[in-house]
């Protein structure tokens, strides 16, 4: 019932060991299965969906965009479902000719969509050179992973229809990575130039074809009959639901009005007691308590500007207490900003700063804020983040830091987090496949989703990412986690585990370690009730 | 008769400019402004200017204002910030799912309310009437959300069963349609029950007072024939009214059934728009509501005059 | 009459104002009854059934329910009497001057009613809401601005019935100021409505707090408000700890019951036209 010590169970997550190194030969010519033969055809998945804000893989951040973005795009490479192999999509066999040179082919005859403005017409790699440049946009902000490739590649070449070579400037170790990524999926061009955007269109060479899109109810897809995987996909349809509230999307499930379903943790013992699958998965999403962020054009105010503040909030944290309430048991504690079960990468346990109220007094004091002193934090509402801000606020009153919570309403509060104009927040971190997506966005030099403005940290950041042995890398690494605890911006709580219920009729499905990780295109279902 | 409608439709005029001058103004109150919101996860500020002459956002209030009203005459509610679809669209597709929803919990408040007010009335200050009033403000006093989460959670784990969560139109399919708005109806419905329950009560109380009821009881008749004849037609009356009152409570006040039961319709909707800052869309549903409960309170004051010849306005 | 014959007569509404009673003295004493700290979170002591030492149990926090809905009568009555205050307030300031002067000013001020009405009351709420922000102090005003324009209306014709009042003519006849005439005439002739509006008013302030509350515009945690808990993890806990919900539900509920009870009973005493049941049956 309590996972937090079973972490033998993510034994097998030896997710992130993929140094570029070593993967050098990514397998040439895979072909993937022909469709298995005892799989049943047709039939219509349901699976509950979230609140979307747009469908551009390339602006947005958030899972559900995601959802849909993978019924109808794909992309070059792609992650296993634990995340620790890298395999083919459209890319029918890659290789890193020397430290900066990558070399793919596609496979010929692959498809967009049968519908306007695309028609059917033929994927070349003149597509992928246009959505790697369009994906690095350089707007700050507005492009979200536009940090995946800027400035860092020297060229993309397209010397025929099939090859896309890949020069980059310097080493960079989390290339492959970011080619695999759940979010560099290939788009079409014309689609762009006619929408403008593709906040509200998705038309691809995925297995599905985008047939009804509500964005504040359902998307429903078809199947795409010209499909290059010969033999997917094996459903008719699938339809994302979007059902606002927690308590009604369970009973959904319950009533079998949902196929695959993500779960709230207090009815998963109800569930897992009709004897329906229920995955426990260590999601990649920590949640972190910020302080004030601070760079050249914001600089640091007291009294987070002094370190020693900061390090007596990380003393006074106790992350088991958060996990303990607001989970209940449900999550696993953090070593830094890698979550744990990405090993290597992650902080062994002995380097989690120590729970120690005496310490956390005593730099108070130190500080000079003996008697502590009154600071305001902010919080999405409604979610879990504002429980973790009660616990926060408790256990920060054991050392005389008065909290007042501001829960405000979502929209707001991302305002103010990305205006960087807050004292403390607890906050939603992203992490990835690549250890790099743990930090260079919130403590990097051009980072965007939080501004910390050591200049040493930004500097090991950059560096790291040349490195392309991966134990020095990973030595590198370490360091800069050793940094943050130091300099501790932020104390990160924890990681929380969430549940996703596959429905008994839902074959061939195993739920991705990775939540952005939404293909659905080899599920087929067997005796489900219409 | 018709001078009194003339002039009440004169008198809508202003109350409207008044609605879509106050609303205007009001969301470009609030904290938060959309162009900020648009960029929050996209922090940029070069753009600002832009995305603001975009939305029409940098010209001076009374511009924006005219222009909106000028366009809203001609039927053009703007489109959203968000999606880019016209506003009018997007309200009159959502529209049958909150009216259907709000007629049908008015229809169970009535059949609730009405016979057992009648009822309560007559047998004034008995057991009866103690229980049914009990029963009344029970029903109103336990909030709906509540209700609604402890049906769905309890129908699904005793007979894996829940309501379709899945939007039918009711002319495609009765059947899936009325069993997906069936259950909120019922629980709106009880709300509303009470409070059309009291005043039927009340009403009816007071017309069995009047002097040609009291002669219609000397007479002989049999109760039945008196609360039949008399009585319902002038109770009714004020139950028309208040039954115009919350028609437009509800559907504003539809929200929280609507996010439990999925139902793709206005109160969301407007939730929605006022979370994300959507201020075209903002604008057009309050707009499309004050103008429907305006225009639905005329109606409702002409019922009223048809009903009760003593209160004929001419 | 005394008040034994009063409550006998009216024994729901006595029943009610019985239960008003008890929650106000409930919030008055709500420091020397509860017996923990209702914010103190206690990780060991999380989602306990109802027992001995926490009669009502505890939620996932570990704070003691007893407690939380001791105080959250606290939360209640203020959020009550503060909306209640504002809104009768506005409404009496509108209802009165549009009722008593009539005329230009009662055109415009109608025309100010009828534009608010035009709102859907839940619209208002979540707009003000949004502008404001959580805190207890803006759920108040939100409730308290939300009320005004129906209490408005009823006042205003509680005020038009009295307005042909003899005494009126004659004060005003004799050159007596208009607020004084106001002040001496109009206020406790109409005091009686305005009770009604009020108590019925307390209602609906609670009820409508806990439906902001579940849709993430209530009171902020760790604020013990009944419809927080509710809304909150009441619902989430459903069925692992039913007791977190259950029990505020109650107090909602009885809360809710005893003051529409009682303002039945006081509208039904205070207006002679309803007094008494249907006499002469044959």
């Amino acid at each position: 019932m309590k996972p937090a010590s079973h972490l033998s169970r993510r034994s097998f997550l030896q997710a992130g060991a993929l140094g570029a190194a070593g993967l050098a030969a990514g397998g040439a010519h895979i072909t993937w299965a022909q469709g298995k033969t005892d799989a049943k055809r047709g039939g219509t998945l349901v699976v509950r969906s979230g609140p979307i804000r747009g469908i551009d893989p390339h602006l947005e951040t958030w899972n559900t965009t995601l959802q849909v973005v993978h019924q109808t795009y794909n992309a070059l490479l792609k992650f296993n479902h634990d995340g620790t192999k890298i395999q083919p999509d459209l890319a029918e066999s890659w290789e890193q000719k020397d430290d900066l040179t990558y070399v793919f082919r596609l496979k010929p005859g692959v498809k967009f969509h049968n519908v306007p403005p695309v028609n059917g017409r033929e994927l070349t790699s003149e597509d992928v050179k246009y959505s790697i440049e369009r994906q690095m946009t350089n707007q700050p902000g507005k492009f979200q992973h536009a940090y995946f490739f800027l400035d860092k590649l020297a060229s993309i070449q397209t010397p025929d229809k099939y090859t896309i070579v890949f020069k980059t400037r310097e080493p960079y170790a989390p290339f492959l990575n970011y080619i695999a990524s759940p979010w560099t999926v290939i788009v079409a061009r014309e689609v762009v130039e006619k929408h403008g955007d593709l906040q509200r269109h998705a038309i691809g060479t995925g297995p599905f074809i985008m047939q009804e899109y509500r964005r504040d109810q359902e998307a429903v897809f078809v199947k795409n009959p010209a499909y290059f995987k010969k033999g997917l996909p094996y459903l008719d349809e699938v339809r994302l639901q979007y059902v606002i509230d927690p308590v009604a999307a369970t009973a959904a499930f319950r009533g079998q009005q949902t196929d695959i379903s993500y779960l709230e943790f207090a009815d998963v013992p109800s569930i897992k007691a009709a004897k329906i699958h229920v995955a426990d998965i260590t999601t990649m999403f920590p949640i972190v308590l910020r302080t004030r962020p601070y760079d050249d054009q914001r600089p640091n105010k007291p009294p987070f500007i002094e370190k020693k503040v900061r390090l007596a909030i990380q003393a006074a944290i106790r992350g088991e207490e958060f996990i303990e309430v607001v989970r209940s048991g449900w999550g696993i504690t953090m070593t830094g900003p890698v979550p744990t079960y990405r090993k290597p990468w992650a902080l062994p346990a002995s380097a989690r700063p120590e729970y120690d109220l005496k310490k956390a007094k005593r730099l108070l004091a130190e500080a000079g804020y003996a008697s502590g002193f009154e600071t305001e934090l902010i919080v999405g509402s409604p979610g879990d983040n504002v429980k973790s801000a009660q616990v926060a606020k408790d256990q920060l009153a054991k050392v005389g830091i008065q909290v007042n919570l501001k829960p405000m309403e979502m929209a707001q509060y991302y305002n103010k987090s990305y205006s960087y104009d807050y004292s403390m927040s607890v906050h939603t971190a992203l992490t990835g496949e690549e250890p790099e997506e743990a930090f260079r966005p919130y403590y990097g030099a051009n980072a965007t989703y939080y501004r910390w403005g050591n200049k040493e940290i930004h500097r090991l950041i950059d560096e790291q990412a040349k490195i392309l042995d991966q134990k020095k890398r990973v030595d590198m690494v370490h360091q800069i986690q050793r940094l943050l605890l130091d300099d501790a911006p932020n104390v990160f709580l924890y990681c929380p585990i969430a549940h996703y219920g596959v429905q008994p009729w839902v074959k061939n499905y195993v739920v991705p370690i990775n939540a952005y990780d939404q293909r659905y295109e080899e599920i087929w279902l067997d005796g489900k009730k219409v | 008769m018709s001078r009194y409608v003339l002039r009440r439709l004169m008198l809508l005029v202003p109350t409207l400019l008044l609605v879509t001058l106050l609303v205007f103004s009001i969301i470009r109150l609030l904290p938060g402004d959309i162009v900020t919101l648009m960029m929050s996860e996209q922090g940029y500020a070069s753009d600002k200017a832009k995305l603001e002459q975009m939305m029409g956002l940098d010209r001076p209030f009374y511009r924006q204002y005219l222009t909106y009203l000028g366009h809203a005459l001609q039927g053009d509610l703007g489109v959203s910030f968000w999606t880019k679809e016209p506003v009018l669209d997007e309200i009159l597709r959502r529209l049958p799912v909150s009216l259907e929803l709000a007629l049908l919990a008015m229809f169970f408040g009535i059949l609730i309310a009405v016979p057992t007010g009648i009822f309560s009335a007559v047998r004034q200050d008995t057991w009866l009437d103690y229980l049914f009033r009990t029963g009344a403000i029970g029903g109103l006093s336990i909030p709906g959300f509540w209700m609604a989460t402890v049906v769905i959670v309890g129908a699904s784990i005793w007979w894996q069963w829940v309501p379709p969560m899945r939007y039918t139109p009711f002319t495609r399919d009765p059947v899936k349609n009325l069993s997906q708005l069936l259950l909120p109806a019922l629980i709106l419905g009880l709300a509303l029950s009470a409070s059309i329950m009291r005043m039927t009560r009340s009403m009816v109380l007071e017309v069995l007072r009047e002097d040609y009821v009291r002669t219609a009881w000397a007479k002989g008749l049999p109760e039945s024939a008196v609360i039949a004849r008399h009585v319902l037609k002038n109770a009714m009356i004020p139950v028309v009214t208040i039954m115009g009152l919350q028609l437009s409570a509800l559907l504003g006040g539809t929200v929280i059934m609507e996010s439990i039961f999925v139902l793709p319709g206005m109160g969301k909707f407007l939730l929605d728009a006022i979370t994300w800052r959507d201020y075209p869309v903002i604008q057009g549903i309050n707009l499309f509501l004050a103008t429907g409960i305006i225009g639905l309170n005329l109606v409702i004051d002409m019922v009223y005059g048809f009903l009760d010849p003593r209160i004929r306005f001419g | 009459m005394s008040l034994l014959r009063v409550m006998r007569a009216k024994p729901l509404g006595a029943l009610g104002g019985l239960l008003i009673v008890g929650l106000v003295a409930t919030a008055l004493l709500a420091p020397v009854l509860a017996p923990y700290d209702p914010v103190e979170v206690r990780s060991s002591d999380r989602l306990r059934a109802p027992s001995l030492s926490h009669p009502l149990g505890t939620d996932d926090f570990g704070r003691d329910i007893l407690s939380r809905v001791i105080y959250g009568a606290r939360i209640s009555m203020l959020l009550g009497l503060g909306a209640v205050a504002i809104s009768t307030l506005l409404a009496a300031i509108v209802g009165v001057l549009s009722g008593y002067y009539g005329g230009r000013v009662d055109t415009v001020l109608q025309r100010g009613i009828d534009t608010m009405m035009a709102f859907p009351g839940f619209v208002v709420l979540l707009t003000i809401m949004a502008m404001l922000g959580q805190g207890l102090g803006n759920v108040i005003l939100a409730l308290g601005i939300g009320g005004t324009a129906a209490n408005a209306r009823i006042i205003r014709s509680a005020v038009l019935a009295i307005r042909e009042n003899q005494y009126l003519e004659v004060a005003r006849a004799t050159g007596c100021r208009d607020w004084r005439i106001i002040a001496r005439h109009v206020l406790p002739n109409i005091a009686a409505p305005i009770m009604v509006v009020m108590t019925l008013g307390l209602g609906v302030a609670i009820l409508a707090e806990s439906s902001l509350s579940f849709l993430g515009f209530g009171v902020p945690p760790p604020t013990p408000s009944w419809g927080a808990m509710l809304s909150g993890s009441g619902r989430t806990y459903m069925i692992q700890a039913p007791w977190i919900a259950v029990f505020p539900g109650i107090a909602i509920s009885l809360a809710v019951f005893g003051f529409n009870m009682l303002g039945d009973a006081l509208r039904d005493l205070l207006d002679p036209r309803l007094r008494g049941g249907p006499r002469g049956r044959g």
